[in-house]
């Protein structure tokens, strides 16, 4: 599909777009009207109060629920009228709020279900286990490879889910609240992953309710209330922005 | 396979080898029964075990199989093994047909749709008696051209399908099939969302099941049935499908063909009793492996066999 930006192929030209987002549950409109773009390579924080909308966001673009009006496009792509499996396997891997491991799977049977769905044909079996091995001892859960997922805690599942999302090798990764239950030490482990993943040029949109992780870590950050967009700014800007401040302490 | 897990497969082979010379005619027959149904619960299995797709249409896939083989005779004069493999081609389509219709559906809806489907076909079969001989009965030559049934020989052919059968369904369950279709069980969503065309591989999974039943449904209405009549589709035969499955331990490769052997055997021991006794000890043993023991008897076994090293702990699949 050709839109005009196709002829101004830059260095800083979009690889994700969004434009005017709108989705509605029933009368209330979780998403209204939400435009922002990323280039390549971006770690944007995703801030807002709850029921605000950051969860709807990821999952429009997912497409878990379709858009009621608006355009989403990744890397020129329209990708807004794709089925889950084709958003994934255009290069988007997303990591989910609440942890939704496969609980009757091995660990190492979640990673290759991931793996195997969205593999390229030179990568072998072999290939996709040395991958998950290395995921799974990065984050230090190497021990449950045979064990399965539902016997995990908590925090184990979310590093476990997180290992999943990384086994897509997606370009954008959505990450929902990736530490919730996550021990400190841990959550450690996981920033630092990715931080590397970022310095390696992926391009990731996280959410969290931690705002001085959130702000430390992005350069920029965008913030939702009653799913309008009311602030797109450097963590300084927006932690000033009056509008956000009474977002959060009126919500 | 552990080593434990070759002999046992070593043994049970060995022992169904046997059968056909230590048993008489009857008995036989029964043997063959079980094994009949061994291939329907184990085809059935892959559908709600591995992919959690509930179909009640497994007895139907069944009689289409046969249905298209005696017809081809009665009709066409095909021989009786084309007619068998036609069968298990169209068994096959039509499952495709079914599925594209009905697996966007989820739940209870795609379980109703199977019933559905089911019952019409049933009907269909006893009102066009002109074309298929209705309640009559269509004549099911035997496969082969012999004078005399060989039950023994008979016997053998269905248990080399039934081992063809379980081997398809081990190399599926163990392949990246096997993945897709445990994945789409535990979550669908998430599967989805994991790049996993779960529509695409929740229809190939029926399409496997249903080609096996309708290979398992000419075969042996060929072999052991000589009339075959709609009552064929009956949600009592899909009762002891299910039941053998569920009793035996659903999701493993071999609780439904332990509880097809238990449950053909229980049934041939209460036909002294009452014609119907089989259906009610069916329903209470769902009714007590399910809030009992979901994982049924192997699921039983499989745990303490596999506390002992005896059964493979690691997926085969995933390991280098
Ligand atoms: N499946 C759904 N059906 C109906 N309404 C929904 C659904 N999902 C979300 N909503 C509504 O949409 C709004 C936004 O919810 P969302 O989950 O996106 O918030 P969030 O910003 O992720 O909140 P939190 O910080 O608590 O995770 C809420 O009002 C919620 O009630
Ligand atoms: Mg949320």
């Amino acid at each position: 599909m050709w839109s005009e930006g196709d002829y101004r192929v830059t260095a800083a030209s979009p690889i994700f777009e969004v434009e005017d987002a709108s989705l509605a549950f029933g009368g209330n409109r979780a998403l209204d009207s939400v435009s922002f773009n990323m280039v390549a390579g971006e770690l944007l924080g995703l801030i807002g109060p709850n029921g605000s909308g950051k969860t709807t966001l990821l999952n429009a673009v997912g497409s878990i629920y379709p858009l009621s009006d608006g355009k989403i496009s990744f890397e020129r792509q329209r990708i807004d009228s794709l089925s889950m499996h084709e958003v994934t396997r255009a290069g988007i891997g997303r990591m989910f709020q609440a942890p939704r491991i496969f609980p009757h799977m091995t660990c190492m049977e979640n990673l290759l279900a991931a793996g195997f769905a969205v593999r390229e044909d030179a990568e072998s079996r072999e290939d996709l286990i040395h991958r998950g091995e290395e995921l799974l001892t990065s984050l230090t859960i190497d021990r449950f490879r045979d064990t399965v997922a539902g016997s995990m805690s908590g925090g184990q599942r979310m590093l476990l889910q997180f290992a999943r999302t990384l086994m897509l090798r997606p370009r954008l990764l959505l990450l929902d609240e990736p530490f919730g239950g996550v021990h400190p030490k841990l959550i450690e482990v996981m920033l630092e992953r990715i931080r590397t993943l970022h310095e390696d040029g992926l391009t990731i949109i996280m959410v969290s309710h931690d705002l001085p992780t959130i702000m430390g870590l992005s350069q920029r950050i965008i913030a939702l209330a009653n799913g309008k967009l009311i602030a797109d700014g450097t963590p300084a800007e927006v932690r000033e922005d009056p509008v956000v401040i009474d977002a959060y302490l009126g919500g | 396979m552990t080593r434990f897990e070759k002999l046992a497969a070593v043994v049970a082979l060995a022992l169904a080898l046997v059968v056909p010379l230590i048993f008489d005619s009857y008995l036989i027959r029964v043997a063959a029964t079980a094994l009949y149904f061994v291939i329907l619960a184990t085809s059935w299995n892959l559908l709600l075990g591995f992919a959690g797709v509930l179909s009640f249409a497994q007895a139907a896939f069944a009689a289409v199989g046969a249905y298209t083989s005696g017809l081809m005779c009665l009709h066409l004069g095909t021989p009786p093994i084309v007619g068998v493999i036609c069968g298990g081609i169209v068994a096959a389509a039509v499952g495709w047909v079914l599925a594209r219709m009905c697996l966007r559906l989820r739940g209870p809806y795609l379980a109703l749709m199977t019933i559905g489907f089911s019952e019409i076909l049933r009907l269909v079969l006893q009102i066009e008696h002109e074309f298929t001989r209705g309640s009559l009965g269509l004549e099911m030559p035997y496969l082969f051209p012999m004078d005399e049934p060989n039950h023994a020989l008979g016997y053998l052919v269905m248990l080399a399908l039934a081992l063809a059968c379980l081997v398809a369904i081990y190399k599926f369950v163990n392949s990246e099939a096997g993945l897709y279709l445990k994945a789409i069980r535990e979550d669908e969503d998430i599967a989805q969302a994991m790049g996993i065309d779960t529509v695409k591989w929740k229809i190939n999974a029926f399409v496997v099941s249903s080609l096996l039943a309708g290979l398992a449904g000419g075969l042996f209405a060929h072999l052991f049935v000589q009339v075959i009549a709609p009552q064929m589709l009956l949600l009592s035969e899909m009762a002891l499908i299910l039941a053998a499955t569920i009793v035996g331990g659903l999701g493993t490769l071999a609780g439904p063909v332990i509880g097809a052997v238990l449950l053909v055997v229980g049934q041939e021991v209460l036909r002294e009793i009452s014609p119907h006794a089989h259906l009610l000890l069916f329903a209470i043993l769902v009714i007590v492996v399910m809030k009992f023991f979901r994982r049924g008897f192997f699921g039983l076994l499989q745990d303490r066999l596999r506390s002992r090293g005896l059964l493979a702990t690691v997926p085969p699949f995933t390991k280098l």
